[in-house]
């Protein structure tokens, strides 16, 4: 049966959008994490060229830092986040100075990651298949065997996200805290562009971190296409090359208006001055997305709609970001943007629904360059560890998804109860029929026990 | 309250430490080494007992009372490696997913050890291999190494030098014969071409030649192997003036029986001597590891980013280790990249076997 206290949860308030911009739209619920919607007031914002680009980046940077409650001065703005990505490894592999370090990462990283550290990266390179134990349902044991593999390993830099984007899987604080005891020169880059605008990211999680990478267009509401990285000034992180960190006139993407834009979209990420609590705003936001992913997913349940096991890890870690397997082509075919209608009374406009299953894409491209580190594969989910020695482009084929993919529902502040409700209506008609047609009779409603 | 939760910093002893096992350096490694444990004062509880197959233990805790970067010694952990190392590898990685460890004490055989280095091509845990002399062929992909002992090459040179220094005076040019069994064995192999590569090198121009057949009439004949090397030997009635035995065959009291067992009266057998005892490298080993391990990983990354210190504290740390072998009063110790250079082996005569005097054969 649901979690209890998950259904009290969602049904304990009316869960209205908490919003303080208009998000008129307000529809990015399928699979549209990768880009966030904008506020009528961020577009109106970025339309404002009387203002100079370095007052608008010190803004951004201001009310950025607010938001993680640091200083400016720990936060540098890329182009975008792979900008930002490589300039992290081009100044550790400067550091390293020819020496041959250990990265570790998973296999729910974004692809362009791994393609970025398989080309760049001169050591080791060792991806666990984490993506299998949470498909089979274990995904209560990636944190024991992330610390596991952390010592079978020995790594020297550790790339990971804060929030897996294809599972919602939730990283646990206690496997940075780790890290940091056993060997507190380990440098950890942990990738949050699904995390900071979703839950709370400030300084004691921060704290235990060397680069923490985000995005400000997806859960931070901003105009495409900025990279945002915190990290302790002593990294030096700061590109010439790059015009964001020098002077005006950026050739870059975004360039005045991305900033603006994002500014004024993290005013509504912050407290109203003079609140007493630093923080207290984003705590609300962080509730209020889990709560919503917790009532849509109670709510497949409720309908007897498979959600497989590809639940939020725990009620406590809950965020925006619900992942089932694929209810099948035609489950699909009816949540398109031509066949879904919002019945939100604001809101009598067709879906933007980006439809794009998430599905394996090919890690890296060729081979090349000079000869890099061996890299390894290490699968968890069998009976006992497995170390193989790949070429990564030949990972993609021993990283299982569900056949179909994964269907990624996010929920975000502008979202409200009549929202997911709508949603969970469409799902479940669109199910039953393609289920009847297929089956010849009606679904039965499942219990927990049987999923 | 201290974490006490936190992996135990750790070293992994890998050998045949089964009580049956006949190749007794592994087992006197250990002995050593947990000794040595035990004198430090036991700061995670008793050493284990070596097991065939070892379960991974589940009660070691760190101190309640000590932090880990307060500890003074490293949990010597028993990995018995009797049979094929590649079987058994799963067990080997719930080692390192269980303690935090700082060096593998390799004690196996030639064979083991490639399946050991094999087995952590992915991380940088030092090996340091105590008993195989025959690995020439370090790869980029092979983790960090110290090979204790020296190589074959030392002892084929010793092997050779002995060969013609006994045979001078002969009017006859020194021939050599060479026995190699079982052939298809790594240490044999190595150090059988080892001999050859020396005899080549050597401005004296020995004459090896590899022997064949039975009953053959050899002046001098060196037997590359172990005590069934010398049995065959016996088997095919070879009549020898004169035997070296590797160091596979040295202090093993089956090749004493077979040398009493031997069917000529008149011949002599000498054994390469190690000049270091292998088991003692396992304990060398093991103390410099533990000698060093707190100075390597107490820094945090952003000293790493301000360029103070070293990026690794596993690479730095066999740095170490190699430093302090180096300084060590037995001077024993000579690194030229991953191999020891020093040490080496004395070729030493067995007595003659006493004659029977006495019992039931000698009445007979």
């Amino acid at each position: 049966m649901p979690d209890s206290s998950d259904a009290t949860r969602g049904e304990a308030t009316n869960l209205e959008t908490i919003s303080r911009l208009s998000f008129p739209k307000a529809a990015t619920f399928f699979n549209a994490a990768s880009i966030g919607e904008e506020s009528d007031e961020a577009k109106k914002d970025a339309m404002d060229d009387a203002i100079r680009w370095e007052s608008a980046l010190e803004e951004m940077k201001e009310q950025y830092s607010k938001l993680l409650g640091t200083s400016a001065q720990h936060v540098t703005v890329f182009h975008n986040t792979t900008a930002g990505v490589q300039r992290i490894f081009l100044r550790l592999t400067h550091l390293l100075r020819g020496h041959r370090a250990t990265l570790l990462t998973t296999d729910l990283e974004y692809p362009g990651i791994i393609a970025l550290v398989d080309e760049t990266w001169h050591g080791r390179v060792i991806i666990a298949q984490v993506a299998e134990l949470i498909n089979k349902g274990r995904g209560q044991e990636v944190s024991e065997q992330l610390k596991q593999l952390f010592l079978l390993t020995q790594a020297d830099v550790i790339y990971i996200s804060h929030i897996a984007r294809a599972f919602g899987f939730h990283l646990e604080k206690s496997f940075l805290e780790f890290v940091r005891q056993v060997n507190p020169q380990t440098v950890l880059i942990v990738d949050g562009a699904q995390a900071v605008g979703n839950i709370v990211v400030r300084s004691p999680f921060l704290n235990l971190v060397d680069f923490y990478v985000a995005s400000g267009h997806k859960w931070l509401c901003g105009k495409q296409t900025l990279g945002l990285i915190w990290c302790p000034p002593e990294w030096k992180l700061a590109d010439p090359a790059q015009s964001y960190s020098r002077r005006t006139g950026s050739g870059g993407t975004g360039v005045v208006a991305a900033l603006r834009s994002l500014a004024k979209a993290l005013q509504d990420f912050n407290d109203f001055p003079g609140t007493e609590q630093d923080g207290q705003r984003m705590m609300e936001i962080e509730e209020h997305n889990a709560r919503l992913g917790s009532l849509f997913l109670n709510g497949l349940r409720e309908h007897g709609i498979p959600v497989g096991l590809m639940r939020p890890q725990n009620a406590a870690g809950a965020n925006g970001i619900v992942s089932i397997p694929s209810l099948g082509t035609a489950v699909a075919e009816d949540l398109k943007p031509d066949k879904v209608q919002s019945d939100h009374e604001h809101d009598k406009k067709q879906l933007p629904i980006d439809f794009t299953p998430i599905r394996e894409e090919p890690l890296v491209p060729e081979e090349g360059g000079e000869a890099p580190g061996p890299r390894f594969l290490l699968r968890l989910a069998g009976p006992e560890l497995q170390v193989e020695r790949r070429r990564l482009r030949e990972a993609r084929t021993v990283t299982p998804l569900p056949a179909g993919g994964v269907y990624r529902f996010c929920f975000h502040y502008y979202h409200s109860k009549l929202h997911v409700d709508n949603l969970i209506e469409r799902i479940d008609a669109s199910f039953r029929s393609y289920w009847t047609q297929v089956n010849k009779k009606a679904p039965v409603v499942q219990t927990e026990a049987q999923y | 309250m201290r974490d006490t939760n936190l992996p135990v910093p750790s070293v992994l002893v890998v050998g045949d430490l089964r009580q049956s096992a006949s190749p007794v350096f592994a087992k006197k490694a250990w002995r050593e080494i947990a000794d040595a444990y035990g004198l430090m004062g036991q700061e995670f509880g008793p050493p284990p007992e070596p097991r065939d197959p070892p379960p991974p233990a589940t009660e070691v805790r760190l101190p309640k009372d000590l932090g880990r970067e307060a500890c003074k010694s490293l949990y010597p952990i028993p990995f018995s490696d009797a049979d094929n190392f590649g079987a058994i590898r799963g067990l080997f990685y719930q080692y390192f997913r269980r303690f935090d460890i700082w060096a593998v004490v390799s004690c196996g055989t030639a064979k083991n050890s490639r399946a050991l280095l094999s087995a952590l091509s992915f991380s940088d845990v030092p090996v340091l291999i105590t008993v195989d002399s025959t690995l020439e062929d370090w790869g980029d992909s092979v983790p960090s190494v110290l090979r204790l002992i020296p190589n074959n090459e030392q002892q084929a040179q010793a092997i050779i030098g002995k060969a013609i220094s006994l045979e001078e005076g002969r009017k006859v040019p020194a021939r050599i014969q060479l026995f190699c069994y079982p052939s298809e064995d790594l240490y044999v192999s190595d150090l059988g071409s080892a001999i050859r590569d020396q005899a080549d090198r050597d401005p004296r121009e020995p004459n090896v030649t590899d022997l064949r057949g039975r009953g053959v009439s050899a002046g001098m004949v060196i037997c590359v192997g172990y005590h069934k090397a010398l049995q065959q030997l016996n088997s095919r009635r070879v009549n020898a003036r004169c035997i070296i035995m590797s160091d596979g065959c040295y202090d093993d009291p089956r090749v004493r029986l077979e040398t009493r067992r031997w069917h000529a009266k008149t011949t002599k057998f000498f054994w390469m001597r190690p000049l270091v005892d292998p088991w003692e490298y396992g304990a060398d080993a093991y103390r410099a590891a533990v000698a060093k391990w707190t100075e390597v990983g107490r820094g945090n990354s952003y000293s790493f980013a301000r360029g103070i210190r070293p990026h690794q504290r596993l690479t730095p740390f066999i740095e170490l280790v190699k430093q302090k072998l180096e300084a060590l009063p037995s001077r024993i110790y000579r690194f030229h990249g991953r191999d020891n250079r020093r040490g080496g082996y004395i070729p030493e005569e067995l007595p003659r076997p006493r004659m029977a005097t006495g019992g039931p054969r000698a009445h007979a």
